[in-house]
């Protein structure tokens, strides 16, 4: 049986993520390095492979170790009716009926201001005393 | 009946007390406790109202005497037991179809788009992963609600970040994604059609279930003080990138937007801060939600003994 639903486990969320984000194919030993909290190699090459089973993530070998890249179906929404459906649900009330949620809306300037002051800031360098 | 005016009374403190301790609790308290508590607790406190309303309208209109002939009650054991005017029975009757009347409305719109939603993410992700890096015009990142779901990112905004700016926005749409955010929102959605007074819950719950996503990524980043820089300079890229290349479908004129403007500066002030904890709003929050559903059950028992006391004919059920 297929599982249905967006019904992935935490570390498995994570580990998408983190390959979703790079730029290139990435190795267990990578994955493993990003993730925090220092999760073992094994487990991480579990959760790999069981993402690449579900068809999330492809892996291609390279000499004797399996890489990893998100299995993005990229530039589907060239097709018209996708793009003409997304463009409907992005101005006939997609946020107000809950379905979409937008990582970041618009910025006033005074927001765009605070934001870009709060960046300088955390380039500051601060003395590490994260418990 | 003083029973029946306190749980009403009560009730009507718990909308209150929602509208006013939403914003305060999802400040404080951890976000993933504090959205499901306000999603449940508006329904909750909506389906209250109603019930209590539907009681009202009952016991008002079984006063007409056709009503009572049809219920075979009596009308003189009715008046005592529950002195309920006609004109406020009326008036209750009304209300009560008018709120139930908008709930399914806003429900059955919340279906159809969902459907709609649903559709375009299975057509999006194929037979690929949640996660989809599209061609569209504007640059934007959002997650699409249903049974699946998926993450859309434009290609655009994806190549204008670096890899933890990507983190942050993927760990934080695939928390979306994972935690099936958009009930939240739509539960509020119908809670307040069925009682408007909660409408100043909707606001908290969104910037509730964003900050709940943010917690995740933080997870993912690692840090909190880096969560926030990526927050803010994906926000300023995605802004730059808009600003460059305006397409004529932007969404910048939807009024819910400008509501969740204010959110992102919000956003990366609280990942800044400490990590939310436990606090003692959640709790009074929980068990004023526990005494108002207690409440409406004893009004309903109570309406349920005098309408059968009321019953001309005692032909009491006997208890199974």
């Amino acid at each position: 049986m297929k599982r249905r639903g967006p019904t992935l486990g935490h570390l498995e969320s994570a580990v998408l993520s983190i390959v979703a984000a790079a730029v290139q194919p990435v190795t267990v030993a990578e994955v493993q390095a990003e993730l925090p909290g220092n999760p073992a190699y094994t487990t991480v090459m579990s959760t790999l492979a069981r993402l690449a089973e579900k068809g999330a993530l492809r892996r291609t070998l390279d000499g004797r170790a399996y890489r990893y890249e998100a299995a993005a179906p990229e530039g589907l929404i060239d097709d018209a009716l996708s793009a003409r459906q997304m463009r409907h649900l992005l101005t006939h009330g997609g946020d107000r009926a809950g379905v979409l949620a937008r990582f970041v809306a618009e910025l006033d300037e005074e927001e765009e201001q605070m934001l870009a002051e709060l960046l300088a800031r955390s380039r500051r360098p601060k003395p590490k005393s994260t418990p | 009946m003083t029973i029946f005016l306190t749980d009403f009374v009560l009730c009507l403190a718990t909308t209150g007390a929602l509208a006013l301790l939403a914003r305060p609790l999802v400040d404080r308290a951890r976000p993933s406790v504090a959205v499901p508590l306000l999603a449940i607790g508006s329904l909750v406190n909506a389906a209250s109202l109603g019930l209590l309303l539907s009681l009202l309208a009952l016991a008002g209109l079984a006063q007409l005497p056709a009503v009572a002939s049809a219920g075979d009650w009596s009308i003189d054991v009715l008046e005592l037991d529950l002195p309920v005017p006609l004109l406020i029975g009326v008036l209750a009757g009304a209300g009560v179809a008018l709120l139930l009347g908008r709930a399914i409305w806003r429900a059955a719109r919340i279906v159809v788009v969902l459907g709609q939603s649903d559709r375009l993410s299975r057509r999006i992700r194929g037979t690929g992963g949640p996660i989809a890096i599209v061609d569209t015009g504007a640059a934007d990142a959002f997650t699409l609600a249903g049974i699946r779901g998926c993450v859309v990112i434009s290609r655009d905004l994806f190549c204008a970040l670096g890899v933890p700016e990507r983190q942050m926005l993927t760990a934080h749409e695939m928390s979306h994604l994972r935690h099936r955010h958009h009930l939240y929102v739509q539960a509020i959605d119908i809670a307040i059609a069925a009682n408007p007074a909660l409408a100043r819950v909707a606001d908290p719950i969104r910037l509730g279930v964003e900050r709940w996503a943010d917690e995740d990524a933080v997870a993912v980043t690692g840090d909190r003080t880096a969560a926030a820089a990526a927050l803010a300079r994906t926000a300023l890229i995605r802004s730059a990138l808009r600003r460059a290349a305006p397409t004529p479908h932007q969404v910048t004129t939807l009024p819910v937007l400008c509501v969740a403007a204010s959110h992102v500066s919000l956003r990366a002030r609280a990942l800044l801060s400490t990590t939310p904890a436990r606090t003692a709003l959640g709790t009074a929050l929980t068990v004023l939600l526990i005494v108002t559903g207690a409440g409406t059950v004893d009004s309903t028992l109570q309406f349920h003994d005098g309408f059968e006391h009321a019953e001309k004919h005692c032909h009491h059920a006997a208890p199974a």
